[in-house]
């Protein structure tokens, strides 16, 4: 019986040998001194007040490359990657079993073993080239919009195919010459050599076209090893270094931001944090992120992913420059496109690879307002919080304005109360938000829940400032706000705001004990429904009303369920989901102190979201969050539509049905 | 090129403001004291460190005359990048803008400062006194009401200076000189609570100098005065269209007098049609004198 | 006090018809009308206090005979004329050596200057020269009991009023805030004209005015503006703003507009009035087409007087407004330009006509 198992290297001379492995060896350093490189750019990043965990990081990385992530949400790419992947590994595994067998004294490429191998290499092989062509049909023939069908990835793609065809080849000629029986196995060789007998082709030719394709193969492989760390190809290294460091904070908590009292942070490499740099190299430039962020919906010139890559490229600027010029991110940011971002989150729900998308861009806001470079608009609201204590500059004294006849009632110094109702800036400043305040008033006194309000001693969390990139001025909030609370003892606060709420449940406390508990208010008012403390009558006549997710509320802090709750029990309402709801909730604009700072774009982000709860054929969006609530309202005057739609948060619909 | 800016701490002007009856003294309605760097004293600042940048050999040297709790205008001065500050401790028992003038033009009278900056007017006192008398005193020339600096070169500054009414002139004056600027001057630059954190922790100069003001070139000013809400003043009576009919002319005849701004039940709001709205508008237009 | 009293106490000095100086303002040979509010404050002064008033006006050569034409028809009082080819327009050198050598030659007790651009920029420093007192920004001043002179000022941007008083005796140079004072109306019968020529030997080598720079509300800062015509929602469109700047022209006023208008590029950010726009206090503040929202008012709330139009009756910009109207403003606002500008042709008709 003929040897099940074939010639390592037949037809490979010396020369072609160390050309591989010269070549390869190169290659492989080629792409360890650029990854080297950049490494030591990112280690001149500032702390990024994370505790790097060995084993978690690992458990991190192995499960994702097990269980694939956040890739399954698109079940396309998902596949085109998971053939991509893991044909890929299939035949460098395959690879390194003909290595071995060829250059140590292990001898197991042969029988049984080898059959099974040879079909499973095959096998992979043609996962492989599938997945690629997928990949090139989506970027190149279907041209899905978030991806670019940019020359260089088309080159890089190209480039894998061509390793992926050149190994058949390679594969066909050699069996082409000998066409063994058992080389059935590998089907796609075999198939070719059977083309290549077909076609008449002789046995020398074959063999100088074997030995030609090897030598291209090497070199194409050689190419790809050294190109492991450009753009593109990079994500294969370090997304999995960015998936092993996510952050393990809560989602809605920002990172603190300490600089050293002599800096004066101007974009460049030592201003970032190394989590940030690193972050950026692992782009895949995949362009999810930028697909559902809200700025960019409205047409603003933020482009998340475009953020990201220019930090990414910064890095490479720092790592090539040139002496005593050092490269800022601001060369390539516009300040205008940080403005613009919303902070709801959708990026960093979207990426697959984990990269914090939009704590950069407010790290990058934080500089910029260290050195004074922000709009006046920006600079009056800083300033009104600086010295009034709120975002909108009205005074202090009218914090209480909006309840003056409800005589409501207030902290005692020295009585413990059960509940704080806390009404935040928008609750007791803004108009349309005093409502909100004005009904859960009702609703408290109503389900006899023991309550009080902090009025005058109230004052902002601080939220706006740290959206906006005043770290200090946060502290200063959040340090007064803490002192209040320990004075009086207050340990359990609702509140309606979800930006307050956020506050106080994840950035009051970085990483220490709680010290209060504070829910939302729709998870109290699901609670007391539930526990008939609230009674509901009335019809609200066969309203068809759909729920608009805070993103400070749900995408967040995970809240989806009680709000929704809330609505359901409303009788005779009749409740349709938006598209783009729970984690996927598209942005009402109002977050990252977009409530004061001047707009542009074509379209407003409130408005793309107010048309497409209008499409629901809903006659009443119900919300949980008083921005939500403003910024929708101000879309239905804008788009002339206040008549069609109502805007109203689900207190005042609570209270509306609610039986006294 | 030497400049001095003159700044001021004062109360802020967004905050309700009320007089204490018994002392007579300013300040803020039911809260607690919210101060500010006086805003064209900001303006003036903000020049001054915009021509430090146009010509980078430049000094910025800012002084206040106040007592040690009232400085947060000279910290202010130092988080957005004066290279120096310095308070004038002022006598207790003097005040009042001329005092205040003698002693900046006594700290000035032996240093060649290239340019004084100063606020046109402070927001309590409102005197615009201070940079006019620095400038008799000193004998230098002056300009007042500066909106923006055109160029500052060889010894000599080319302005543009407000007038009434939106006017404005070009102007040129030699140096060394006093200038005043009014708010529009320049945009502010915001000062971040880390900077102005950061700059708390310095220590500030303090000088104290001997002055005797009864030897000096000064308008006499008054030893006592007394502070007091404005009373509302009717102006002028509005006589409306007597073809109106007698309810409405009631209402318009309301709106005559100086109403507080928050009253609304004492303005007009006509309906009509457009031929007779807009023949309203024109006369009410008109009696006020805007035609 | 009394050492300088007694060095002054020459004729124009004595107990008896103590003199009130006005100073006319008077820029590029044109008096302002701030000039004839100082007048009527001055003779009812004069009446209280049994004083004599006269009038000092500087300028050049080439503007007198105008500038002492437009005086005519309201003086009855002397008129002291200094020419000069360096008065034709203010600078605070030339006219200190002026009055300085004026007032030592005439010895008045008050010099009325208004509280303008220029009368903030002469008064403090005239009076340190001259050793007078200083009343800077004043709405009122009366003869009190005793020999003293009730003055209020006001500071605080008007918010809070500053009484002090005077003695009588003291010299003292006052600044009035313009726009209080009722101006003086024509004489009726106007008699001689009382002018007593000055010499002056003007020179000025530190301050040189270039040229002058006319306010354009086109092109100006909305915040400098005097009257401003702002556009909202209600306007409809980039095409709508047409409207509105017809207005603002016939009332040679600035062009504003809401956050609304601006977010939807119908203008123009730099024009925004409110929150996150330019705060403005102009004394008309012409709000079309504008809903009132807070953040919206807050940028205009102090504005003398505001007018309104809007076709929803119920909103809020009515609460503040001094005069509202009801109405659609694509109607309304030509008809009111039209109105304005037939005015303005039939004064300017009338003028002519009369040969004046």
């Amino acid at each position: 019986m003929e040897q099940i198992t074939r010639e390592i290297e037949w037809n490979v001379t010396l020369w072609m040998q160390v050309f591989l492995y010269v070549g390869a060896f190169a290659g492989v350093l080629i792409a360890g001194w650029r990854l080297s490189r950049r490494y030591h750019v990112w280690k001149l990043g500032r702390s990024a007040n994370v505790q790097v965990s060995i084993p978690r990081s690992l458990a991190n990385a192995i499960a994702w490359i097990l269980n694939r992530g956040k890739m399954p949400r698109d079940g396309f790419a998902s596949l085109m990657h998971l053939l991509i992947l893991w044909g890929f590994i299939i035949l460098f595994i395959g690879t390194t079993l003909v290595f071995l067998e060829r250059q140590t004294p292990l001898h197991f490429f042969y029988g049984p073993f080898y059959l099974v191998a040879s079909a499973v290499i095959d096998l992979g092989g043609l996962g492989f080239l599938i997945g690629l062509g997928m990949a090139v049909y989506r970027r190149y023939v279907q041209r899905q919009p978030r991806l670019k069908a940019s020359a260089w990835v088309g080159t890089l793609l190209g480039l894998m195919i061509a390793i992926g065809v050149t190994g058949f080849l390679l594969e066909g000629f050699r069996i082409s010459v000998t066409m063994p029986g058992f080389e059935k196995v590998s089907f796609v060789g075999y198939g070719l050599a059977l083309m290549f007998r077909a076609g008449g082709l002789a046995t020398e030719e074959l063999t100088r076209l074997h030995r030609a394709d090897w030598l291209l193969h090497a070199a194409l492989s050689i190419a790809f090893f050294g190109l492991a760390t450009v753009y593109f190809f990079r994500h294969i290294i370090v997304s999995v270094l960015s998936v092993a460091l996510r952050p393990t904070r809560a989602r809605g908590a920002l990172r603190p931001y300490e600089l050293s009292p002599e800096s004066n942070p101007s974009g460049s490499v030592f201003d970032m944090t190394w989590k940030d740099l690193l972050d950026a190299d692992a782009c895949t430039a995949c362009g999810r992120c930028t697909s559902v962020c809200p700025a960019t919906a409205a047409g603003k010139t933020l482009d998340p992913r475009g953020v990201v890559l220019k930090l990414s490229d910064l890095v490479s600027r720092h790592a090539s420059r040139r002496d005593g010029t050092t490269p800022s991110a601001f060369d390539t940011i516009t300040e205008r496109e940080l403005w613009d971002c919303t902070t709801c989150g959708a990026c960093v729900y979207e990426c697959p690879v984990d990269i914090e998308v939009f704590d950069k861009i407010i790290d990058l806001r934080r500089q910029l307002v260290d050195v004074g470079n922000i709009s006046p608009a920006a600079r009056g609201c800083l300033e009104g919080l600086e010295h009034r204590q709120n975002p909108w500059d009205y005074p202090p004294a009218q914090r209480a304005t909006w309840s003056e006849t409800l005589k409501l009632p207030g902290i005692v110094l020295g009585k413990k109360p059960e509940w704080i109702y806390w009404i935040g800036c928008a609750g007791a400043f803004e108009p349309s938000a005093q409502s909100i305040s004005r009904a859960m008033v009702e609703i408290l006194r109503q389900a006899k829940v023991d309550f009080v309000v902090l009025g005058s001693e109230e004052r902002c969390t601080g939220d706006p400032a740290r959206r906006m990139g005043d770290e200090g001025l946060f502290q200063r909030f959040r340090n007064k706000n803490l002192e209040t609370f320990r004075r009086h003892g207050i340990h359990k606060i609702v509140t309606h705001c979800p930006h307050c709420f956020n506050t106080f449940k994840n950035e009051y406390r970085d990483g220490g004990e709680p010290e209060f508990e504070v829910i939302h208010h729709s998870q109290l008012l699901s609670h007391l429904i539930s526990e008939g403390k609230i009674r509901l009558t009335g019809s609200t006549a066969d309203k068809q009303v759909t729920f608009h997710d805070p993103c400070y509320l749900g995408r967040h802090n995970g809240e989806f369920t009680a709000p929704r709750t809330v609505v359901d029990s409303l009788p005779g309402m009749k409740r349709v989901e938006m598209p783009r709801s729970r984690e996927k909730s598209f942005c009402c604009g109002g977050g990252g102190g977009q409530m004061w700072l001047e707009s542009r774009g074509q379209q407003r982000v409130e408005n793309v979201r107010l048309s497409e709860a209008r499409q629901t054929g809903a006659s009443l969006v119900a919300t949980a969050c008083p921005f939500c609530k403003v910024m929708l309202e101000t879309a239905s005057v804008t788009a002339g539509q206040q008549d069609q739609v109502k805007i109203k948060d689900i207190s005042e619909l609570l209270s509306e049905t609610m039986e006294r | 090129m030497k400049l001095a800016v003159c700044v001021k701490e004062v109360l802020d002007s967004r905050l309700p403001l009320q007089v204490v009856p018994q002392t007579g003294e300013v300040t803020h309605l039911a809260s607690a004291r919210v101060t500010v760097i006086n805003p064209s004293d900001r303006a003036a600042l903000e020049v001054a460190l915009m021509l430090k940048d146009q010509n980078p050999d430049s000094r910025v040297e800012v002084f206040s005359v106040c007592a040690a709790g009232e400085d947060n205008a000279l910290y202010f001065a130092l988080a957005r990048g004066a290279d120096s500050v310095e308070r004038l401790a002022p006598d207790r028992h003097l005040a009042g803008p001329p005092y205040t003038a003698l002693l900046l033009a006594s700290r000035f009278a032996n240093e060649k400062f290239d340019l004084i900056c100063c606020g046109d007017e402070t927001l309590d006192n409102s005197s615009a006194m201070v940079g006019p008398l620095i400038a008799e005193l000193l004998d230098y020339p002056q300009l007042t009401g500066v909106t923006k600096v055109r160029e500052c070169s060889c010894g000599k500054l080319l302005a543009e200076r407000s007038l009434d009414r939106g006017h404005r002139e070009l102007i040129e004056m030699e140096l060394p000189g006093v200038v005043t600027f009014k708010i529009e001057a320049a945009e502010p630059r915001y000062v971040s609570v880390r900077r102005l954190e950061q700059a708390r922790r310095r220590e500030i100069a303090v000088r104290q100098l001997d002055i005797v003001p009864s030897k000096s070139r000064l308008p006499r000013w008054p030893d006592a005065e007394k502070k007091v809400p404005p009373r509302a003043r009717v102006k002028r009576k509005f006589t409306p269209d007597s073809n109106l009919p007698p309810a409405e002319r009631v209402k318009m005849i309301m709106a005559g007098g100086v109403a507080p701004q928050q009253s609304s039940q004492n303005s007009a709001i006509l309906e009509g049609d457009s031929e007779y709205l807009s023949e309203q508008l024109f006369r009410f237009l008109r009696h006020h004198e805007f035609i | 006090m009394s050492a300088i009293a007694s060095s002054i106490s020459d004729t124009g000095f004595g107990s008896d018809m103590p003199l009130i100086l006005v100073l006319a303002e008077c820029y590029w040979g044109q008096v302002q009308k701030v000039t004839l509010e100082l007048l009527g404050d001055a003779r009812k002064l004069a009446a209280a206090i049994k004083g004599r008033v006269e009038v000092a006006l500087l300028t050049s050569p080439l503007h007198s005979d105008g500038a002492v034409h437009e005086l005519r028809p309201y003086l009855q009082e002397r008129l002291h004329l200094v020419e000069a080819p360096l008065l034709e327009n203010y600078t605070t050198d030339t006219h200190l050596c002026v009055l300085e050598a004026l007032l030592n030659r005439v010895r008045p007790r008050i010099v009325m200057l208004g509280a303008t651009a220029n009368g903030r920029d002469l008064g403090p420093r005239l009076a340190a020269r001259m050793g007078m007192g200083y009343a800077p920004h004043c709405l009122l001043i009366r003869s009190g009991t005793a020999g003293r002179l009730d003055i209020t000022r006001i500071s605080h941007g008007g918010r809070v009023h500053v009484q002090s008083a005077w003695l009588m005796e003291t010299p003292l140079i006052i600044t009035m805030k313009p726009g209080v004072a009722d101006a003086v109306s024509t004489n009726r019968s106007p008699g001689e004209l009382n002018v007593e020529r000055h010499s002056a030997d003007v020179r000025s080598e530190r301050v040189r005015v270039i040229e002058p720079i006319p306010a354009d509300p086109k092109t100006q800062d909305i915040r400098e503006a005097e009257r401003v015509v702002s556009g909202g929602r209600g306007v409809g469109g980039p095409e709508g703003f047409a409207v509105i700047r017809e207005l603002a022209d016939a009332l040679h006023a600035a062009v504003g507009a809401s956050r609304v208008a601006v977010d939807l590029g119908w203008i123009e950010y730099a024009r925004q009035v409110g929150q996150t726009g330019k705060a403005v206090a102009p004394q008309l503040y012409v709000a079309v087409g504008i809903s009132g929202a807070s953040h919206h008012l807050m940028g205009m709330r102090s504005s003398e007087k505001i007018v309104a139009v809007n076709t929803d009756r119920q909103a809020p910009i009515f609460a503040v407004s001094h005069f509202g109207v009801v109405g659609d403003l694509h109607k309304v606002l030509p008809r009111l330009s039209n109105r304005i500008r037939q005015h303005k042709a039939q004064a300017k008709d009338v003028t002519e006509s009369a040969g004046v």
